[in-house]
């Protein structure tokens, strides 16, 4: 126990006494946080609605006082008249018209009775203005009448609304980007750590004390996980920071404070497995690589795999089943975005750290077996 | 005279890759060691003569340790390198060119470290270091980082943390390779010292003038078998050192030599 705390202490040392090292871990991160503002901040100004614009809308059935609740709103608006809803529709997609909305007969008779009439927005998802429009126009309509389905139709045909897509881009995006900065980070250190000691021959120099395999493999693993960790989380707050301003464009009421503590800690017992599964599959790499040069050849196919994993996680509709969170990689991914929708279940969660601190035990063990084989350690 | 190492019969054949086979121009297997035995005692300077790949360094990894001989054991001040590695590790010291320092750490740091990984005590690792570091000149560069050290500064710093446990073996493969002729003198003449404190020493050299100025006894190892094993005075009382290995060879390698 003793021994292990004495390696891990200075793996520690190694790294974060190292400047240039050190930089290299953070640096990603700051760079992830300007880029992606950046590319937040040109899309921003390509897609945000003309403030002078006025929209133009089609209504047909119109309630009494629809025009006061808009003007109340300070919306500013122009009527268009068109024969009938299809042809609205038609302007809508053809960008003739920001938006139509079809009341159903005899609206406000409805609501009066406790009915649930249907009000149906068409706009256009591809035209900013068009969209404007309907995200300031719907939570009007919305709020007033409370006994009303609103239904939102995207034209051209696409059926989400921009809520919806938001959301989804932050569950598609995140999962995959923590994964990848995960993993690079491991990869730097691990190669680094293991490899690296190995090419230059200061690893026999460990092996000859009496220290045991297992506490060698244990320490090593610890530090490196700490210190990917570190990397990680500058990665992931970098990525955070920045993502409000680079969804600014297609969402622009992306909120994240809706996310609480319990997801953020969730968040973190996710990447802190993941992370110490990362650092002892690339260590074990590491260890059968003669080179930092080899040991990174060898991981790259790796990262393929756990890209593939992570994408997997990101397009796969629907709920997951419950034998989907036995596979390692994708059932991190899988957490990460059941975290992000609200839609996390504490059996999930418990399958994924479960599965991964097997592998991590077994990698442990593995490794330990490594440290033994002369063929693997002194193989030159 | 107390028999602190006894190695029995020891063998050991690596298995060469393809590259291996036609530089080497040999086979798939090469024998490295081949029924090796031979036995150390208590308080003297052992020393393993013979030419490069006869076997000798082979033969120091295995009782270090650092490999698994095939066959046949060494026995460590009673404990099997077989059964007990862990336990053997603690007895020993190991030094061979192969062992490197981490560039980025200080000779101080390195000596607290390993220090520490031998559970050394902190007082008496303090005064150890303080003595050692003395003795080898490193106070002066005990603070600047082993990269941007000499390689004899390089190799005191090895030897030192080699010793950090104060084993009462120390296994050193070729002392003096590399190093100027000052630096392998206080190297020489530190190894005596030890001999002298009761310590026992094994090296292996191809150099028969070092095996002479500081061996009391002398295996000679010619293709992986221990031809003669004899203190230095019974081996050198007719000729020099240099024209006994030569009979030797010539009668292990036959016509051929």
């Amino acid at each position: 126990m003793r021994n292990i705390l004495v390696i891990m202490k200075k793996e520690l040392k190694r790294f974060f006494t190292d400047k240039r090292l050190l930089l290299s871990l953070i640096l990603p991160g700051v760079i992830i946080f300007v880029v992606y503002s950046l590319m937040g901040s040109i899309v921003n100004g390509l897609v945000s609605p003309d403030k002078e614009h006025v929209s133009t809308v089609y209504v047909a059935n119109k309630t009494e006082d629809f025009d006061s609740l808009l003007e109340s709103a300070g919306i500013k608006w122009k009527t268009a008249e068109y024969p009938d809803a299809d042809a609205a529709k038609e302007a809508v997609k053809n960008k003739k018209l920001d938006l139509a909305i079809v009341f159903e007969e005899n609206f406000k008779q409805k609501t009066d009775n406790g009915l649930v009439p249907t009000v149906t927005f068409y706009y256009n998802s591809t035209e900013k203005q068009s969209a404007a429009f309907f995200q300031s126009v719907s939570p009007i309509i919305s709020s007033t009448f409370t006994t009303v389905t609103v239904k939102a139709n995207a034209v051209p045909q696409d059926m989400a609304t921009k809520e919806d897509v938001s959301a989804m881009v932050i569950t598609m995006i995140l999962p995959m980007l923590v994964l990848m900065l995960l993993f690079s980070g491991c990869m730097a250190v691990a190669t680094e750590s293991i490899a690296g000691e190995k090419e230059r021959g200061t690893i026999a120099t460990l092996l000859i004390t009496p220290v045991k395999r297992t506490h060698i493999a244990i320490g090593k693993i610890l530090a490196l996980s700490i210190t990917a960790l570190l990397s990680a989380t500058v990665s992931f707050i970098g990525v955070f920071a920045s993502l409000p301003k680079l969804m600014g464009g297609s969402g622009g009421n992306i909120d994240m404070s809706v996310y609480g503590f319990g997801t953020f800690a969730g968040t973190f017992g996710v990447i802190l497995i993941t992370v110490i599964l990362f650092i002892v599959l690339l260590s074990v790499i590491s260890t059968l690589a003669k080179s930092v040069k080899e040991a990174s050849q060898y991981a790259a196919p790796v990262m393929i795999i756990v890209m593939v994993g992570a994408l997997a996680s990101s397009f796969g509709s629907g709920k997951p089943e419950t034998w989907q969170y036995l596979i390692p990689v994708y059932n991190s991914a899988l957490c990460l975005k059941g975290l992000f929708s609200f839609e996390f279940s504490a059996l999930n969660f418990l399958l994924t750290v479960g599965v991964n601190a097997v592998l991590i035990a077994a990698g442990v063990f593995v490794l330990a077996r490594l440290f033994n084989s002369e063929k693997i350690m002194f193989n030159k | 005279m107390e028999e602190i190492l006894k190695v029995t019969d020891l063998k050991k054949t690596f298995v060469l890759s393809r590259k291996q086979q036609i530089t080497q121009k040999c086979g798939k297997y090469k024998v490295a060691v081949d029924g090796l035995s031979f036995s150390a005692n208590k308080g003297e300077i052992f020393g393993l003569l013979g030419p490069n790949g006869a076997g000798k360094t082979t033969t120091l990894r295995i009782i270090s340790t650092l490999i698994k001989a095939d066959s046949g054991d060494a026995v460590v001040d009673g404990i099997s390198v077989k059964e007990n590695p862990d336990g053997v590790r603690a007895k020993i010291g190991f030094l061979t060119s192969e062992l490197k320092l981490e560039d980025f750490f200080t000779p101080d740091y390195l000596f607290d470290y390993f220090s520490n990984l031998h559970g050394v005590e902190k007082s008496v690792a303090e005064e150890r270091k303080a003595r050692l570091f003395e003795k080898f000149g490193i106070k002066e560069f005990a603070h600047v980082k082993v990269g941007d050290l000499s390689t004899g500064m390089k190799q005191k710093t090895s030897i030192v943390i080699s010793i950090v446990h104060d084993p009462d073996i120390i296994i050193f493969d070729e002392p003096t390779n590399g190093l100027d002729v000052i630096t392998a003198k206080a190297v020489t003449d530190f190894l005596k010292e030890l001999r002298d404190s009761g310590k026992t020493i094994i090296i292996s050299t191809h150099i028969f003038s070092l095996a002479e100025k500081i061996c009391d006894r002398v295996g000679v190892i010619i293709n992986g078998k221990m031809t003669a094993c004899e203190t230095l005075a019974y081996l050198t009382k007719e000729k020099p050192l240099e024209d006994v290995f030569f009979d030797l060879y010539k009668k292990e390698m036959g016509e051929d030599a």
